[in-house]
């Protein structure tokens, strides 16, 4: 049923592109990372970062944007439709559940990408008389790939499960906020046996360390390879379990 | 002549009456803005007893001509002091004084040690050094896609708006 996904896939473009409210969100994104950039060129402090510095924070909040994106449109996948009786159009085409979820992800994975496309003018901008601009942003592009499809994907497997908006939205950013905790953490804590445990088995820890790897220390792919492994394995665990365990619901 | 060889002598005194000594050693090559340079320390205790609770702590000032001031180290250095517990007779302490090179011009960095049971704080001699401008964030990029960029999506939902109307609100 591949084309039914495309078609759903393309009936959610058309609400983004088409509503001035699913654009704000990206406007949202644009001038938080204007205020970011302007902060850099007129705060004493931060103006004395280099281009490596910035390049690696503004590559953070691009990731902690993309969370939020990504749990805010996985929890009104499946319950948001639900809540507006659209559930229903989708159940009687010939589309499955599987094929529904399998849609939802693919454009959550596209939303990923409208946010990095909003994104890399800020990161040339800020980094490209520094270090490692183009690794940065290759970095960030496939790590941030990989994490849209996982948060999507919890976003939607709550999503299915809770029946109300508001309570999947609730669930999944409190998912959210405990990934993001190591960022929250000095860095003198996680380095404990516990700490750096924790850090390699949290995706998003992972996400955060690899960019401070390679945009700030200029690590090798090679030293690389455990984390980037950790992100790929949970997500290809994450999704596969969503799809596979996406409920026939009841008309 | 006779007043230079009073203050040597006088110096000489000065040092001899310290039961430590103290050198500082700056990393090689050039640096620039920037850079995390490694400096280290060394403290030697030429005393008979050994001391206790010896606290080190580094200095910078910037030596720019007409501009000198010292310089608060929050941005510069992560460790800014360090304390010793013991130092035996003979035995010499070394710390390594990792830096992060902020801004540009001449400066000036030198480790004190003050011990607790001493009038005096003993100083390492200053070492001089100079760092080299670098461009970093420039502002004529990020100005156009700072203002360019939320005015570009505006103007494309201003464009939806007009063109869909309210049908997909």
């Amino acid at each position: 049923m591949k084309n039914g996904v495309y078609v759903l896939i393309r009936k959610e473009l058309k609400e983004l592109f088409y509503s001035v409210k699913g654009l704000f969100f990206f406007l949202a994104v644009s001038l938080i990372l204007s205020l970011f950039s302007l902060l850099l060129i007129t705060n004493t402090e931060l103006s004395l970062l280099d281009n490596a510095q910035a390049l690696y924070m503004i590559s953070g909040i691009v990731l902690a944007l993309m969370m939020l994106i990504s749990v805010v449109y996985g929890s009104d996948a499946i319950a948001g439709e639900r809540e507006r009786y659209t559930l229903e159009t989708l159940l009687i085409t010939p589309l499955t559940m599987k094929d529904i979820v399998t849609a939802k992800l693919g454009f959550g994975v596209f939303l990923y990408m409208l946010l990095f496309a909003i994104a890399a003018p800020y990161i040339i901008a800020v980094g490209s008389s520094g270090q490692n601009m183009t690794t940065g942003l290759l970095y960030l592009f496939a790590i941030g790939l990989m994490l849209s499809l996982l948060y999507s994907a919890v976003g939607i497997f709550v999503s299915q499960r809770i029946r109300s908006f508001k309570n999947s939205l609730l669930v999944n950013l409190a998912i959210v906020l405990l990934s993001a905790s190591p960022i929250l953490i000095s860095p003198a804590l996680r380095q404990s046996s516990i700490g750096k445990i924790a850090d390699y088995l949290n995706p998003f820890a992972d996400a955060i360390n690899t960019l401070d790897a390679v945009i700030i220390d200029s690590e090798p792919f090679s030293m690389q390879t455990l984390r980037l492994a950790m992100i790929a394995g949970v997500t290809l665990i994450i999704v596969a379990t969503t799809i596979a365990g996406a409920k026939k619901e009841a008309l | 002549m006779k007043r230079l060889i009073l203050a040597l002598l006088a110096s000489t005194i000065v040092s001899w009456g310290q039961p430590v000594s103290i050198t500082l050693h700056q990393p090689s090559g050039t640096m620039k803005m920037g850079d995390k340079p490694i400096f280290f320390s060394e403290i030697v205790n030429h005393g008979q007893k050994p001391l206790m609770g010896i606290v080190l702590y580094l200095s910078l000032v910037n030596l720019d001509k007409g501009k000198e001031h010292p310089v608060d180290l929050e941005d510069w250095s992560a460790q800014k002091a360090v304390h010793i517990d013991m130092l035996q007779s003979s035995e010499t302490f070394r710390t390594t004084w990792p830096m992060r090179l902020i801004q540009s011009g001449r400066y000036g960095l030198f480790v004190t040690a003050v011990l607790p049971e001493r009038d005096m704080p003993v100083t390492s001699k200053i070492v001089h050094f100079d760092i080299a401008p670098k461009k970093t964030i420039v502002p004529s990029r990020i100005w156009p896609v700072a203002l360019g960029m939320p005015l570009m999506i505006l103007l494309i939902m201003l464009f939806i708006r007009i063109k869909r109307g309210r049908r997909y609100d």
